[in-house]
């Protein structure tokens, strides 16, 4: 029980870096992206590649985290811009991203010839650390030590820096923003950048887990990623890191305690209660749109 | 009906019937502004319903095609009344969760056959059957679209919040509008398991969504005829390519959709398109008034 606890936690960290990098874009740019997921596969594609060339991990991991980030840059700058100014609807905004997704996806299908990679793990810390009887792999530590990082960094620099307060400004009210000055495309840019990058690292640490990758591996995660951001109310950057964790626990405790098939069907099953219960989430404000 | 037709066409031509019912069941529901994204876990809740009751039931296929699309109904009337009070993203969102839960759970029961799905059913539809299915929808559309229940449905589509100050039940529609999306993804799902030899839950993926909803989107909201063109269109043209990389089927079908959401978002059948045709069709108002413009300028 303890063992599988611990095990959340640290499934669940990652999984709170993937509400996170939702969470950016749909408080900033209100745009609920479907493409987030090849953000995912994309950026863990460019790290693997990285490790292959023989660059040293933690460079791989920032390349990696640079290829999802740029790719969101691209996609949201060509698609979602031009859309923006075009004043398309949401649906139309929701129906384009999958198509990108679609496309994406199957270029890394072509690229990849269908086939499940090996993810280096071995690359990876692979010591086991004894606390009593609990296990603790260093991957674990390491992906919860990347999370916590990326929280904290994420959480200072919302909150006390200028760029930090001009994005939240921006979440508020464009207009508004522009008329104190603030640069909004570039800071609808750097969320995006970050929105990708969080992706991309989330993607690199459980793929390192699983120790494969595929084309396909990201859409898996998608789900995982809006279930977070649904449980803990879309917006929300404490919502996201306590969905998350929530999440992380309650997939664990699937797989062990009732069927492994089933914990697929969890982040499904988490969004259809959560919207039929609280639409708001747990941290979410009320908005008059949802209800 | 379509004996000229070699066996696999009549095959292919089922396929492309099955698809645009499904771009139906997804029209149904957007026409009245619900983007409804679980059409294709309808489809496999009707197609697994009825195989199951036609092999271990006995059912004839008939029967149990209609006993997959009530199902498929079923389950989108009582899902529907506990998500349809959600708006935009969220109830996108929602039901996608919904036909993805439908697919899993299939794919979870044993008596469904699991992952390995169902084999050996009968293959009682033809190419006449799918065909007779589908004007009949499209007949029932038609009504629908000419009818005060048409118009309201549209007017709710631009503003449920003026259409329900102008007197619209708009919750009953949208829940109806649901069921009738379920319906008629079921029948679909139906067709297609009794044409089709073998089902499997895999074959209901994200795929296929993606292609179901590029034809509903680029056939528009306004009109059923966008989606049955869109779909019929974008299937020949699939077929002529044969068996392509999925780099092209990416290309064909994720590139459309997205090239078609920036430039036409309502799509290729619009109000404005059609006024258009009908402005200068022969003998309509606007043909005449440019033949007289033509004419008065000719005698000067």
């Amino acid at each position: 029980m303890l063992q599988q606890t611990i095990n959340g936690i640290a499934l669940g960290a990652t999984y709170a870096l993937l509400g996170l990098g939702v969470t950016l874009i749909w408080g900033v740019l209100r745009v609920m992206n479907f493409a987030f997921g090849q953000f995912i596969t994309w950026g863990a594609f460019g790290c693997l590649v990285a490790i292959e060339d023989g660059v040293p991990i933690w460079l791989s991991v920032l390349i990696g985290m640079a290829v999802g980030g740029l790719l969101a840059v691209v996609v949201d700058a060509t698609v979602i811009a031009y859309m923006r100014r075009r004043r398309s609807s949401e649906f139309a905004l929701v129906v384009a991203t999958i198509g990108v997704s679609y496309l994406l996806s199957s270029i890394a299908q072509d690229r990849t010839d269908s086939q499940i990679r090996p993810f280096p793990s071995q690359d990876f810390p692979d010591g086991v650390i004894n606390l009593g009887s609990v296990q603790i792999p260093e991957l674990q530590l390491m992906s919860l030590a990347i999370a916590a990082v990326m929280m904290v960094g994420l959480a200072l620099w919302l909150n006390t820096t200028k760029s930090g307060r001009a994005l939240r400004t921006v979440s508020w009210s464009v207009s508004t923003a522009e008329l104190l000055g603030v640069r909004s495309r570039s800071i609808f840019a750097i969320a995006v950048f970050i929105s990708g990058a969080l992706a991309a690292i989330a993607g690199i640490c459980i793929f390192a887990e699983t120790a494969t990758i595929s084309y396909s591996s990201g859409d898996a995660l998608l789900v995982v990623a809006f279930a977070v951001i649904v449980l803990g109310g879309m917006g929300s950057v404490a919502g996201a890191v306590i969905g998350g964790l929530i999440l992380g626990l309650a997939q664990v405790y699937t797989t062990a305690y009732i069927s492994n098939t089933f914990s697929q069907a969890v982040g499904y099953i988490v969004i259809l209660l959560i919207l039929i219960v609280r639409p708001s989430g747990i941290f979410g404000s009320q908005e008059e749109q949802r209800v | 009906m379509f004996n000229w037709l070699d066996p696999y066409s009549q095959f292919v031509g089922v396929s492309l019937l099955v698809n645009v019912l499904l771009v139906l069941s997804l029209f149904v529901a957007f026409q009245c502004g619900v983007l409804s994204l679980a059409s294709v876990g309808f489809a496999a809740d009707g197609a697994f319903t009825a195989a199951l009751l036609n092999m271990k039931e006995g059912w004839s296929p008939a029967l149990s095609i209609a006993a997959g699309a009530l199902a498929a109904g079923l389950l989108a009337l009582v899902f529907g009344r506990l998500i349809l009070h959600l708006r935009g993203i969220y109830l996108a969102l929602g039901s996608f969760a919904l036909g993805q839960v439908c697919v899993l759970v299939i794919a979870d029961l044993s008596f469904t056959g699991g992952n390995q799905g169902i084999i050996g059913i009968p293959t009682s539809v033809g190419l006449t059957t799918a065909a007779v299915v589908v004007v009949v929808v499209c007949a029932l559309l038609q009504i629908l679209h000419q009818s005060r229940t048409g118009r309201a449905l549209r007017a709710m589509r631009l503003d449920d919040r003026v259409a329900a100050g102008v007197g619209v039940n708009t919750p009953a529609y949208r829940a109806w509008a649901f069921a009738a999306s379920g319906v008629i993804a079921g029948l679909a799902g139906a067709l297609g398991a009794f044409s089709t030899v073998t089902i499997s839950p895999g074959q209901y993926d994200f795929t296929l969504l993606v292609q179901i909803l590029a034809m509903a989107m680029i056939g528009g909201a306004y009109h059923w005829s966008g989606g049955v063109i869109a779909a019929l269109v974008i299937g020949i043209i699939q077929q002529d390519l044969g068996q392509v990389a999925p780099l092209v089927q990416g290309l064909l079908y994720g590139g459309l959709l997205v090239v078609v959401m920036m430039l036409l978002p309502e799509g290729i059948v619009d109000r404005r398109g059609i006024r258009w045709i009908r402005g200068h069709l022969p003998g309509s108002r606007g043909t005449r008034q440019a033949i007289a413009a033509l004419q008065s300028a000719g005698g000067q």
